[in-house]
Formats: C-alpha cells, sequence, structure tokens
C-alpha cells in the first residue's frame, strides 16, 4: 500500500473514530441530521485497500440517465452483515410506486441513515447496455442540511472527494440538484465542455458499410481488385498493402508469401476510376501509411494487378511509386 | 482460456447482441469448428446482417437446414457485392494462436441463372487504452476508455469461386492463422455472389469457424 494511501486509510479510521466519540455513541448510524457531506461520506464509505485509479468522478456522475428517488427498502431483503455482493432488492420509489433493483450490499448502511433521517435517496442506475439491467451504479444521498455524499465500498474517496475539488465550495448545491437536471443536459450543467466534433478526415476514412456513413459510400462504385504481388515484403508479416481514394481507404492484403497467388479485394472507386496502392504496417493502420506504391485507372470496372514488390526494401522503403501494373 | 465473462451474467437477457454470440461461443464452446458469428441460417430475420452493393431479405422457408434462409439480389458481380456480418473478438487473456475460415451454404435462383459464389474472412486489429481487468463487461461492450486505432480492413482467408447450381452447395475457404498479438479483432465474414440475369443468391449457414 502507497504512503498516501496509507495515510488516507488512516485518516479514514481517525475520522470515523472522532466521529463516533463525536456522536456519543459508537455506530455512524447515530450521526445527526445536519452532518457533514465528509463526515457522512467517511462513515458510511469504507475503503480499506484504497480506491486505485478510476475513470474521473465527473464523468461518471454525467453520465448517469436514470435516477430513482427511494423512500423504503424492502428490509427483509437485507444482505447479512460482512456480505459482499449484490442482490436484488426491492424499493419503494418517492412516487409511491415499486421497482426491483440490484443493490450492493455496502449501500445499506447509508440509505438506511438517509431513510431515518429525513434525506433524499437517489439510485443512480448503470447503463443497461453495459451491465445486468436494473443494477444500481452508486448511490447518492442529498441530507436535510443540503450534504451530499455517497454511500458504499470506497466510493467517498472515488466520488464525492474528486467533486468537492472538481465543484468547488459549490459541489453539494450542484450535485443536489443532479438529478432533476433534464437527460442530456448533465454534462453542460455540471461545466464539462463538449468536445468538439471531428471533421470528417479522408485520410483517416474506412471504406466499409460498418465504419462509415452510407452517404460517404452512395456516390462511389465498388469493384472486384484481384491484387499479386512479385513477392514478399521483409518478414511477410510487418506490412500490408491497401487500396485508396481521396474519399478513404479500401480493402488491404498482408505482403507475404501468400500475396503471391493473387487475393481478390473489393474496393470503391469515385467518378475518376482511379484507384491508388500504399503500404501500410502490419495493422493497415491509416494514420501511419508509409507510402505510396502506384496509382492505376480502372475505368469503374474489376481490374487484376501486379504490384513489384521488389521495388520495396525489407524496411518498408519505397523506391518507386511506379510499382503497380494492370494486367489484362 | 479466457474467463472474462460467464453465461450466468446473460441470463436476464433473452437476446445476446452478435458480440456477446460470437464471444460466448470463443469463450465455452468445446465443439470443433466452433462457430463465431451470430444468426448463421437467418433464423432471426437478417439480425447481424448486412448487403454491400446488393440488398438482402429473408425467405421464410426452403432453407438448408431451418427454414429460413437469405437471398441476395446483387448489384454487381461475385467480385464487388456480398452478404456480411461483422463481430468484435476481445481476446482476453488467450495466449494461443487461432485459425479462422468462412464456410458457407449456397445455390442458385434457377436453373438458368449461372450463379458464382465466393467466401472469405476479412480481420481489423483491435486495440483498447485502460488497465481494467478482465471483467464482466469485457469483451461485449468496453466501457474502459476503448479506443480503436484508424486500422483497415485486411483479407485473411478466401474461397475459390463455386459455380452453384440449384441445390445447396458448401463453399469453405481455407484455413487461416491469425495470431493473438492484438487486444482483439474485428473480423468481418463476407458472403460473395451474384446471379446473372434476374433472380438472387441463395445463402444459408454462412458463418465464420474458429479451431
Amino acid at each position: 500500500m502507497s504512503n498516501l494511501k496509507r495515510s488516507r486509510v488512516l485518516t479514514t479510521l481517525t475520522v470515523l473514530a472522532l466521529s463516533a466519540l463525536m456522536a456519543g455513541c459508537s455506530s455512524p448510524g447515530a450521526l445527526p441530521n445536519n452532518a457533514g457531506a465528509k463526515e457522512l461520506g467517511q462513515a458510511f464509505s469504507v475503503c480499506p485497500g484504497g480506491a486505485g485509479e478510476g475513470a474521473s468522478a465527473l464523468e461518471t456522475v454525467a453520465a448517469t440517465t436514470e435516477w430513482v428517488a427511494v423512500a423504503a427498502l424492502n428490509t427483509d431483503q437485507r444482505p447479512a452483515e460482512g456480505e459482499d455482493r449484490t442482490t436484488d432488492v426491492t424499493v419503494r420509489t418517492a412516487d409511491g410506486g415499486e421497482a426491483k433493483v440490484r443493490l450492493h450490499s455496502s449501500f445499506w448502511p447509508g440509505i438506511e441513515w438517509a431513510l431515518a433521517h429525513n434525506a433524499t435517496v437517489w439510485l443512480a442506475m448503470a447503463d443497461p447496455e453495459l451491465w445486468i439491467p436494473n443494477t444500481v451504479d452508486y448511490v447518492m444521498i442529498v441530507t436535510e442540511a443540503r450534504q451530499v455524499f455517497f454511500p458504499g465500498d470506497c466510493l467517498d474517496e472515488v466520488l464525492r472527494v474528486p467533486l468537492r475539488e472538481v465543484l468547488g465550495t459549490e459541489a453539494n448545491a450542484v450535485l443536489a440538484g443532479l438529478p432533476e437536471v433534464a437527460p442530456g443536459e448533465a454534462r453542460a450543467y455540471l461545466g464539462i465542455e463538449k468536445p468538439a466534433e471531428p471533421e470528417p478526415d479522408p485520410d483517416h476514412t474506412i471504406l466499409n458499410p460498418d465504419d462509415v456513413d452510407a452517404s460517404v459510400l452512395d456516390p462511389l462504385t465498388p469493384l472486384g481488385v484481384n491484387i499479386t504481388t512479385t513477392g514478399a515484403i521483409g518478414d511477410g508479416i510487418t506490412f500490408t498493402i491497401c487500396t485508396r481514394i481521396p474519399a478513404g481507404w479500401n480493402d488491404c492484403i498482408m505482403a507475404d508469401e501468400r500475396a503471391t497467388e493473387g487475393w481478390n479485394i473489393s474496393a470503391y472507386v469515385d467518378n475518376t476510376g482511379e484507384l491508388e496502392f500504399w503500404l501500410l504496417d502490419a495493422d493497415a493502420n491509416v494514420s501511419k501509411p508509409l507510402g505510396k506504391l502506384g496509382q492505376v485507372s480502372t475505368g469503374g470496372k474489376g481490374i487484376r494487378v501486379l504490384v513489384d514488390t521488389s521495388g520495396v526494401t525489407a524496411d518498408g522503403t519505397i523506391r518507386s511509386q511506379d510499382l503497380v501494373q494492370l494486367v489484362e | 482460456m479466457s474467463t472474462c465473462v460467464n453465461a450466468t451474467e446473460f441470463i436476464p437477457d433473452n437476446f445476446l447482441d452478435r458480440d456477446a454470440e460470437a464471444y460466448l461461443n470463443w469463450l465455452h464452446s468445446d465443439l470443433s469448428y466452433r462457430q463465431i458469428n451470430s444468426n448463421i441460417g437467418f433464423d432471426n430475420d437478417t439480425t447481424g446482417w448486412g448487403g454491400t452493393n446488393g440488398s438482402l431479405t429473408v425467405v421464410s422457408s426452403g432453407g438448408y437446414s431451418s427454414p429460413p434462409y437469405a437471398a441476395f439480389s446483387a448489384a454487381g458481380t461475385s467480385a464487388d457485392s456480398f452478404v456480411r456480418q461483422t463481430i468484435r473478438l476481445w481476446v482476453g487473456d488467450d495466449i494461443g494462436d487461432f485459425e479462422i475460415r468462412a464456410v458457407l451454404r449456397a445455390r442458385a435462383p434457377s436453373s438458368t441463372a449461372n450463379t458464382n459464389v465466393r467466401a472469405a474472412v476479412y480481420r481489423k486489429n483491435l486495440s483498447e487504452s485502460g488497465d481494467t481487468s478482465c471483467d464482466y463487461p469485457r469483451g461485449l461492450k468496453n466501457p474502459n476508455n476503448l479506443t480503436l486505432a484508424d486500422m483497415n480492413y485486411i483479407v485473411v482467408s478466401e474461397s475459390g469461386l463455386v459455380n452453384v447450381d440449384t441445390s445447396w452447395t458448401s463453399v469453405i475457404s481455407g484455413w487461416a492463422s491469425i495470431g493473438v498479438q492484438r487486444d482483439g479483432y474485428q473480423l468481418q465474414l463476407r458472403a460473395y455472389g451474384n446471379a446473372a440475369g434476374s433472380g438472387a443468391v441463395r445463402f444459408d449457414n454462412v458463418r465464420m469457424e474458429e479451431r
């Protein structure tokens, strides 16, 4: 354990002990309605092993799109002391309804304190596309005194502390209002700048229906290309040969021995019919093309080409840009 | 073998998306030549499938091993018109290379339609950032700072051009080895086919097999 983490744990334990003494009892459950967020967070979020690194706390709360306000838990479903698992729990929602959620055992003490002390309990529901539906990602509690804390293993370190650092003195007020913010507006509410939409970049566009919008492919003409090489380049596993047009990149072949037998790939061409051939690395990473091997005119119809790989050295140096010939 | 995901995690879900189905086959199947794509017999309509340079529909009876099959009306030729399915296969903690091939059944729409078919597999290497260890979401959708480099499709296996008649004919590509050297692979299965004149080439049991 690092000195920093050990220090945090010791601090946590010290604060817990002091809190208990100040409250005149041995249980965090006896903390008063007007307890502070820090005090409550540390009391209801134990993290003996340290939280480790994780995603941005601000991004985490901004990503929550479903909040469920809870009025009661079915205490018959309370996990036994010491259990560390997620279980199905039926909850009564603040609007009088009922819901079944998957709740981690470490959330229970904080929620029970909140329900007994007139605080508001918000269940932040996990993304159902990533997790089993109805799983509670984390719990946010807003006290009567508008203090905000996150019960559950390590969540004080993971959420409250970094959010306090980012949001400053307004953290409690901002977080308390977050569940009321319309979906889609949370990032703006939290002051997260919207990332600029990347401009379509033909240098990185993959001309495949699963990778690019149909509007890019619609004006183009697909055709078949048979590529044969005169030999492997280098060790045969370090390089690929890909075809390209100004709108983006078509399919590739490995520049290995197998290529001397010929491959049949598909390619899109635009109304010029021109098709470029490029040397790329073994991943066919179009961000880092190694060089142009040649260019042919397809006339908008399927073609056969021969790539003279003797014009490329084993380290990928291209001696000529006229290494691709049409084969009748 | 990876243990990144357990089948029990999906009990609440009635339908696995194609990546999930592929990944669970990869993890848990003990069959030889296990399939690693989904909806191979088009029993779930065209889910997971798309048509490139042509249109894809599903016919409800007359398939090879179950009633449905796919009918593909190519706009071009067997060199540039194909049915495709793409899946992502995160490697997890597997260390051994694997081999893959494309397998399908095809038949011509009529005895007078000269129909040519080819099966192929393409791959795109995947990489991910982040250091989260192999837990439940891994392999399906990765919430952990997933980034994909700008990598392109590389053909890894293709069959010869097979002329098919009106009976269901097997078309198989050769086995191709894929080294487990990346975080994962995006695999695209392609069934190329044209039916000269009118009519649409029929496909069924279109799959990628792994051994």
